[in-house]
């Protein structure tokens, strides 16, 4: 039974994807199956949001339950948790007392987050040249900069033209050249991830 | 009531803001609790939020309302893709909340296999007709003559540029080192000296790169802190 | 029935043992026997009545084939029959006293000296080489006389005859007078001779002599002295027999080899030591010795095994010693709690120092109001001119998708060209259809989109939209989106079936709308638009524009870069969305591009000063270790 399981999981898996891909390729044909395992698919994803938010829940209950120094915060969220469902539930998600959570609690911390990202980041930068400084390190630190000066007119000085052409050079040549690099190989990765999944040799899902 | 309550709910909005605002900020001191609070309250917040979406989005409006509206209608058709397209997604669906229990978590494996089977043929299939095919057929369209301005001070330019973003490409690709044999443990890998040099190229490139993703995160950043503190101001004007 | 003598401990054992039990000695292989208890068992020692002409015709030897019998060498067998023929021989000359006083002395226990220990050991096969000898015309003596060569000649002039006479007179009687040869003397000497128990002379003479019936004497100690003893004649000493040989003249020896010579004097066999005092060995192979192990068992006491104790001995201080290494390993395994850290540390201020000196010029810059710094011309940000030429192509009324895939994080970046944007879609009187891969999305939406102004004029009364919700599955719902999104979204949040209404009715896949708008600030979510929807899109030209965040621009930039473009227009961060703005004729000055401005020069002023500084304080840290 122990091997019996793992190998129909990857024989679900291959059949599956094999059929999806299939799709592609002769639409005619797979077209229907394709549509269906996809519309399978999205609902399932919805049940797996769903077992995700009721999983963080049950651990947050565990955690009030065995108190400790997380206790509050976690009776903080379920709280929060409790009211936003009822509240979003009665309102609807795009009622005014829906939209006017999300735009006094949420919108502000993400923002405010973000924002403290900012003075981490330049605290980061400044410290870049802390350890022995390699020229590859050198050159991050050349492109922030020439990057950062040629973004906006800077204060004192005025927009610079020189700093605003190169930066528009590096933004359009060597980094668009890294970047379609950086996207290829990601997609060639991609595929093959992809491929070893069908080919049942990763199984991912626990199999 | 209701009136004075929607009148109301305005500047308590804004106060609540402001305070959250002010909890999180206060991460620059240090940890504390106001923060790990603010982050909790959000936590609850967004994970209701998205509760209730899915409710409302699939199981209202996809599950159940189209069967109630197929069994009123009494279309036949109707009833037909339902059995087809829905409900055994919902009892997939159901199968699956068995591994929201440890004793019952290996039952619902088979879902996730389909569920990962589905999503690894879609991401192979974006990848290549996506982006494999495209971005090698814009590199290889780079010094397309048909392409080229007319004017010589811009061809110059034009083809210096394509060049360089031709060899960026193709160096960042071999920084990558697809298609290496696996070394043994201990034997140092042993690759061609112009693949070393080419290879340092594509990671000067990537630097670049990574120096251009790094300043347009900060600037990102820079301008939320500017969004909050104009909150901040414009709440302070308004309160007082 | 009688026992068997074990030779090395002289305990009796019953017959049927191979084996003494006391010591587990092997009890037939010495072959002490005793004589007249071997029922049906020949012993080569003992001669029997009945068996003694075979034991003539054979040389002494009956047929027997037993081991001992086989040990036995030829030398020793052939003197057997010598004494034998000896006896026959010659007559009984000793006088009867003389006998009883060596058969007296053959019988009687052998005199042992005062410290010494009763022996155990039973020489039963010299008793019965006795008493085949027929009793002896000397008495017996512990003298011990070596042997020497002229005991060779003596035996073979005993042998000799008795050899002719054995072939001549084969069924003779054993002979009534036995001359006694000088190694059976000798051997006398050295052994003792014990008669206990069940084994009497008297016995061993019957058998010995070879008296065809068997006596039984009632009376045990009662002897029957046979005939022939009385007639032994004395023995004559092979050295009055013997003929002195020739002379050898003594060898003329060299000084060295004189020197080398023993000292006469001393006497080769005696021990260097004086064992006069030394104990006599009273058992076993060496009995009579002086100044040897003693061989007997009972010297060499078996006892009991000491018993160790196999409990650790350990002192006080090392026990306390092992208590601590056990407290020690049982502290690792706890978790430790982290120290809590002081709120002000180095780090804690000096990032205060950063925040401070970003947070002051732009709360200035707001509080002020500042309007200084020009905003950027659509054509110095790429992708800005052809975003809005794509918006401007789309057909006024007709439907348009837009997905709102940003976090609400990246509002106050992007809500300002996703403001122009919607404004310019109101003014066209589009139909926007909203969808979103996020969970946030929906309410991102409703809250950029119900503010808008109507045509009529009116704040908040543009209706011509419809918010289609949250689509699951990431990649998956796109794909589902791009090949039907009917069935992927069939209603909208209000419950309402757009689809069933115009201007949706019309739309039957993602090609029908006019275009499709990204508002996202991932990059991931942008290269799966452009991955699952944009092959579908290129088949009928609809275009696909992004608005997007200043993170996600560089990776996106590929895309609209390309040839053919995959993104046809392309907005991106605060200055693109300043950019849209002027060129769809907004003009208005933003308060946050001065702030933005005044902000990156402190950022660069703070990254350049904190690198070289810490550059600078490097410099001699690292000249100090090259030197060392």
């Amino acid at each position: 039974m122990k091997k019996i399981l793992p190998t129909s999981n990857a024989i679900i898996a291959v059949i599956s994807g094999l059929l999806v891909l299939l799709g592609y390729f002769f639409p005619g044909v797979f077209g229907n199956i394709q549509s269906i395992l996809i519309g399978w698919s999205i609902i399932l994803a919805a049940f797996a949001l769903l077992l995700g938010i009721f999983n963080l829940a049950f651990v947050h209950w565990k955690k009030t339950k065995a108190g400790g120094a997380g206790g509050i915060n976690s009776i903080v969220l379920l709280v929060s948790l409790g009211i936003t469902i009822i509240l979003v539930s009665l309102s609807g998600p795009t009622g005014a007392l829906s939209l006017w959570i999300f735009n006094s609690f949420q919108v502000p911390v993400e923002i405010s987050l973000l924002a403290v990202l900012a003075v981490v980041l330049v605290y980061a930068a400044a410290r870049l040249l802390t350890r022995r400084p390699k020229w590859y390190t050198v050159l991050f630190l050349v492109t922030v900069l020439i990057v950062l000066l040629g973004s906006v007119p800077l204060f004192f000085l005025g927009e610079v033209a020189p700093l605003v052409a190169l930066r528009g050079w590096l933004a359009q040549v060597p980094a668009v050249a890294g970047a379609r690099g950086l996207l290829l190989g990601v997609a060639l990765g991609t595929v093959a991830t992809g491929i070893r999944i069908l080919m049942g040799v990763d199984r991912p899902y626990g199999g | 009531m209701l009136e004075r309550i929607s009148q109301l709910a305005d500047p308590i909005g804004v106060i609540i803001g402001f305070a959250l605002t002010i909890m999180v900020l206060s991460y620059l001191i240090g940890d504390n609790i106001l923060f790990r609070l603010a982050i909790s309250i959000f936590i609850g917040v967004a994970s209701g939020y998205a509760a209730v979406l899915i409710l409302y989005n699939v199981i209202l409006y996809q599950v159940l309302v189209p069967v109630i509206q197929a069994i009123t209608t009494g279309k036949v058709d109707n009833l037909l893709t339902y059995a087809t397209h829905v409900l055994p997604a919902v009892l997939l669906g159901i199968w699956m909340l068995t591994k929201a229990s440890p004793r019952l978590s290996r039952g619902g494996t088979p879902v996730l296999a389909l569920l990962t089977g589905v999503g690894a043929a879609t991401v192979i299939a974006g990848a290549v007709r996506g982006t494999i095919f495209p971005q090698v057929g814009a590199s290889a369209n780079l010094l397309n003559i048909q392409t080229a301005p007319e004017e010589l001070s811009r061809l110059v330019g034009w083809f210096i540029n394509g060049l360089i973003i031709l060899v960026g490409t193709v160096t960042t690709l071999i920084y990558f080192k697809f298609g290496i044999k696996r070394q043994e443990e201990g034997v140092p890998a042993q690759h061609s000296v112009i693949l070393e040099y080419l290879s340092t190229a594509g990671q000067g490139f990537i630097v670049i790169t990574l120096g251009v993703l790094f300043a347009g995160v900060y600037i990102a950043t820079l301008i939320a802190l500017i969004d909050r503190i104009q909150f901040l101001w414009d709440s302070i004007i308004g309160i007082f | 029935m009688t026992d068997i003598i074990c030779p090395l401990c002289g305990k009796p054992n019953p017959p049927e043992l191979d084996e003494c039990k006391y010591c587990q000695a092997p009890l037939n292989a010495s072959g002490f026997l005793a004589p007249s208890d071997q029922e049906g068992q020949e012993n080569p020692f003992i001669v029997s009545s009945g068996d003694s002409d075979q034991s003539e015709s054979q040389g002494l030897k009956p047929e027997s084939t037993s081991p001992l019998e086989q040990a036995i060498p030829d030398w020793l067998k052939n003197t057997e029959a010598n004494f034998l023929e000896g006896t026959e021989a010659k007559p009984e000359s000793q006088a009867p006293d003389d006998i009883a006083e060596q058969i007296d002395s053959l019988l009687s226990q052998p005199s042992t000296p005062d410290n010494g220990v009763q022996p155990d050991i039973d020489d039963d096969w010299l008793a019965s080489l006795l008493a085949e000898a027929g009793g002896e015309s000397s008495p017996l003596s512990l003298q011990e006389e070596p042997l020497d060569e002229k005991e060779v000649p003596v035996n073979a002039d005993l042998t000799g005859p008795s050899v002719e006479e054995s072939n001549g007179d084969e069924g003779v009687l054993p002979p009534a007078q036995i001359e006694k040869p000088d190694w059976l003397t000798g051997l006398e000497a050295s052994s003792k001779i014990k008669v206990e128990g069940e084994i009497t002379p008297s016995e061993a003479f019957v058998i010995g002599a070879g008296v065809a019936d068997t006596v039984e004497s009632a009376d045990t100690g009662s002897m029957d002295i046979p005939d022939w003893i009385g007639k032994i004649e004395p023995e004559e000493t092979p050295s009055d027999q013997e003929e002195p040989g020739p002379q050898i003249a003594p060898a003329e020896l060299p000084g060295w080899l004189e020197a080398l010579r023993p000292d006469d004097s001393v006497s080769a066999t005696e021990p260097v030591e004086d064992l006069s005092a030394a104990d006599v060995v009273t058992a076993g192979p060496l009995v009579g010795l002086r100044g040897v192990i003693n061989a007997h068992p009972s010297a060499i006491r078996a006892r009991k095994p000491p018993t160790y104790s196999i409990k650790l001995r350990v002192t006080d201080e090392q026990r306390a010693r092992v208590e601590m290494m056990v407290a020690l390993l049982a502290d690792e395994q706890k978790p430790k709690p982290l120290p809590s850290q002081p709120v002000l540390t180095s780090r804690n201020i000096f990032r205060l120092v950063i925040a401070a000196a970003l947070i002051l010029p732009i709360a200035w810059m707001i509080i002020t109001g500042s309007q200084q710094v020009p905003a950027p011309q659509p054509g110095e940000v790429p992708g800005v001119v052809d975003f809005t030429q794509q918006v401007q192509a789309i057909p006024a009324g007709s439907p348009v998708l837009l997905a709102f895939d940003y976090e609400a994080g990246f509002s106050g970046e992007m809500n300002l060209a996703i403001s122009t944007l919607i404004n310019q879609l109101t003014i066209k009187n589009n139909f926007m259809t909203l969808v979103t891969t996020i969970p946030s999305g929906p309410a991102l939406a409703e809250s950029l989109i119900s503010p808008s102004t109507s045509l009529e004029g009116n704040p908040g009364s543009y209706s011509y939209y419809t918010n289609l919700g949250y689509i699951p599955g990431g990649t998956l719902g796109l794909v589902g989106l791009a090949l039907s999104p009917k069935s992927v979204l069939p209603y909208s949040l209000d419950g309402v079936n757009v689809w069933q209404s115009a201007p949706l009715d019309t739309v039957a896949t993602i090609n029908d709308f006019s275009a499709i708008i990204v508002l996202t600030n991932d990059p991931d979510t942008a290269r799966s638009w452009v991955e699952q929807v944009g092959p579908v899109l290129k088949e009928d030209g609809t275009p696909l524009l992004i608005v997007t965040s200043s993170q996600a621009e560089p990776l996106i930039r590929p895309y609209y870069e390309a040839n053919p473009s995959q993104v046809q227009g392309m907005v991106s961060s605060l200055a693109g969305g300043l950019a849209y703005g002027r060129s769809v004729g907004n003009i208005q000055q933003n308060g946050e591009w001065d702030a933005f401005s005044i902000a990156i020069t402190a950022s660069v002023l703070i990254i350049l000063i904190g690198s070289i500084s810490r550059a600078v304080m490097k410099l001699p840290m690292s000249g100090k270790k090259k030197e060392s």
